[in-house]
């Protein structure tokens, strides 16, 4: 997986970053259960799901569990690696804007 | 949420979401590990008797570890498997080593016609796999942040 830092304008919105941030720690994650867990509604969970699906980043699957539809979703290799990317991207901006402690950088 | 996040606020909230996974791997619940363990102890000890039961006892324990994992999949909302993360898979990496060496040692007490090898390795087995099994549930916890 690259490890190169790259901002990804698709993963970089807040609920997009989470879900994929669940599904790197898992091979597949239930759609109720990360709707749950980054605390959004349905319709903004499949909005979300499709622009992460329409970059190749998320599949999903249809399982049919006790006569009800869940739909499962695993990171495509192509998203673990543009999410590896960019969390790296993320922590070189972090370490760039963090603040430096006090009495660092002061010669007098 | 908003779009304008700091990175120091992304990298917190990645966190977050990877401790609300966390949360789904349950330190308390010996039932999988219990389940677990004995399905590989019984593919390993069915190889003591006589040839059909051998391979049923495979086959047994092979459909009921999927059907396990499924299951599990379904109650807690996610599947993982040993291999994702990168220090619980050194926990899997080293009971799948001890496996090997069960099998060999299966494969040799099968060719020196000691027909009872099988059983203490079967022991050993169960051992081996719930000690790693728990061991795994601790490191991947950890690994993502729960407390």
């Amino acid at each position: 997986m690259s490890r190169v830092p790259q901002f990804d304008p698709v993963i970089h919105a807040p609920g997009r970053l989470q879900i994929c941030a669940i599904l790197s720690a898992t091979d597949e994650a239930e759609f109720a259960m990360v709707r749950d867990a980054i605390a959004v509604s349905d319709s903004v969970m499949s909005k979300h799901l499709k622009q992460l699906e329409d970059a190749g980043y998320v599949r999903l699957r249809k399982a049919a569990l006790d006569g009800r539809q869940r739909t499962w979703l695993t990171l495509t290799a192509a998203g673990g690696t543009a999410f590896a990317a960019h969390v790296a991207e993320l922590q070189r901006l972090a370490t760039m804007t963090a603040p430096e402690p006090l009495g660092q950088g002061f010669s007098g | 949420m908003t779009e304008d996040q700091t990175p120091a606020e992304a990298l917190a909230s990645i966190s977050a979401a990877r401790t609300a996974v966390g949360g789904r791997v349950d330190e308390k619940s010996w039932t999988y590990d219990l389940i677990y363990s004995s399905l590989a102890a019984v593919m390993i000890g069915a190889h003591a008797f006589p040839s059909p039961i051998g391979v049923l006892g495979s086959v047994f324990g092979i459909v009921g570890l999927a059907l396990l994992v499924r299951t599990w999949a379904d109650r807690t909302g996610v599947l993982i498997s040993g291999l994702k993360p990168p220090r619980a898979r050194w926990v899997s990496v080293g009971l799948g080593l001890v496996l090997v060496a069960v099998i060999f040692s299966v494969i040799a007490g099968r060719q020196l016609e000691l027909w009872w090898v099988p059983l203490p390795l079967a022991a050993i087995t169960f051992v081996a796999a719930l000690v790693a099994s728990r061991l795994w549930r601790r490191v991947y916890r950890a690994e993502m942040g729960v407390r």
